[in-house]
């Protein structure tokens, strides 16, 4: 018995354990501290990016379209964006669970608790006008890099979605202008509801032989289409 | 020396984070036989149960001013202890490198602890002792810490970083194993 005990005095003795300063812990206990709160922030961001994201392209709009709008609406958003904040995200939790204190509750409070806080906090800074603001300073001082990241982010184009104001409606056919000034004509199908010139619509369709046929349109509420 | 042996672990511990070499030679002598006694529920060489060991004593002594001695001394180096042997099972693969842990993941309802009734005797714990080498190793070291170390609900979950309400709901699982083991062996 006493052997393992001399053996193990015998290596402290000769220096080949030595007691780690409490400053290194302490130190330790510190970073892991900053590294949550850094990690934090860069996820409260992320989502607030997610959340500009999805305002500025209008995708919220096809909500109340059915199946196909709902498909499109997932096909539009900006998966690379949704895959960092998941890896961050559990990041977050991993760190807590494993090197805090997290491992007394459930795993399931825990991921909830992470998951109300990181949304609450990138909903509060979507809301601010950050976003806004970083995308027209970008715009103003020619950065290019991050102009790109907002410009990929805000006008995310929606495959078989178009958004405009009506300029003319027929019986069975209307013209209507995007966001981006570009015309385009629009054949209705006799069950669907035709909209008055001036109506801000959202319409799923098919292009054909240059025109869209379209499937689903919906009148938006004045001023929530268009900017 | 002497005025140590009188002293609680967490005093000695705090002795040792003066600089006290001899407090930690006590606190060897205490727990080399409990360390082995756990180790050797899951690990057969003798070699490798002693190298074990030492680490499991090296890192509590290098580690030792991360030690809070308003806490237990035994739920700490446990903890080491629990470490060291999951690193050493993952060399042996028998402790998956990555692992979901399904208990811990939702609020479990758990074992209702009844002191009397897990207070066992000498010849009951030689039956379980018996059982262990069938069951999984975390099955096994829920066991060997609540009744061969005779550790809490509170200290298991702090070694093992597990929610209490897990450990109860894995003893009760483990008492379950033992269960229908026993009958396997013993009824025809």
């Amino acid at each position: 018995m006493d052997t393992i005990k001399y053996k193990i005095l015998k290596e402290i003795g000769e220096g080949r354990g030595k007691i780690t300063p409490r400053y290194v812990f302490l130190l330790r206990k510190i970073l892991l501290f900053l590294a949550i709160i850094l990690l934090s922030l860069i996820l409260f961001f992320l989502i607030s990016l997610l959340v500009y994201s999805i305002q500025e392209s209008q995708l919220n709009l096809l909500f109340g379209l059915g199946l196909r709008g709902l498909k499109i609406f997932l096909i539009s958003l900006p998966w690379i964006l949704i895959t960092i904040i998941g890896l961050l995200f559990f990041t977050v939790h991993k760190l807590l669970r494993e090197k805090g204190s997290g491992y007394h509750k459930p795993v399931l409070y825990t991921l909830l608790i992470v998951l109300i806080i990181s949304i609450g906090g990138g909903f509060a800074i979507a809301k601010s006008p950050m976003h806004q603001k970083i995308a027209e300073a970008a715009a103003r001082n020619n950065l290019q890099k991050v102009s790109n990241i907002y410009n990929n982010y805000a006008k995310r184009q929606m495959k078989g979605a178009f958004i405009g104001k009506v300029l003319e409606a027929q019986e069975k056919k209307i013209k209507i202008r995007e966001l981006e000034g570009q015309d385009l004509d629009i054949e209705l199908q006799s069950f669907q509801k035709k909209p008055i010139k001036d109506d801000t619509v959202i319409i799923l369709g098919v292009k054909k032989n240059g025109a869209i046929k379209a499937i689903k349109i919906r009148q938006i509420k004045k001023g929530v289409g268009m900017k | 020396m002497e005025d140590n042996i009188g002293q609680s672990d967490e005093n000695l511990a705090k002795t040792v984070q003066k600089g006290k070499i001899e407090a930690f030679g006590v606190l060897i002598t205490r727990y080399e036989a409990k360390l082995s006694r756990y180790a050797r529920k899951f690990i057969s060489g003798q070699q490798d149960i002693e190298d074990m060991i030492q680490n499991i004593f090296l890192k509590a002594y290098k580690n030792i001013q991360s030690f809070n001695p308003d806490l237990k001394f035994s739920t700490w180096i446990y903890a080491i202890s629990h470490n060291e042997l999951v690193n050493f099972l993952k060399k042996q693969k028998r402790w998956p490198v990555i692992s979901i842990d399904t208990d811990t993941f939702f609020p479990a309802i758990s074992d209702k602890k009844n002191v009397f009734e897990d207070i066992l005797k000498e010849e009951e714990l030689e039956i379980i002792d018996k059982c262990l080498h069938d069951m999984s190793d975390k099955y096994r070291e829920i066991i060997v810490l609540y009744y061969f170390e005779s550790l809490d609900y509170r200290q298991i979950a702090d070694v093992l970083r597990i929610p209490i309400n897990t450990v109860g709901v894995r003893l009760k699982r483990a008492k379950g194993q033992i269960k229908k083991n026993l009958s396997k062996k013993w009824i025809p």
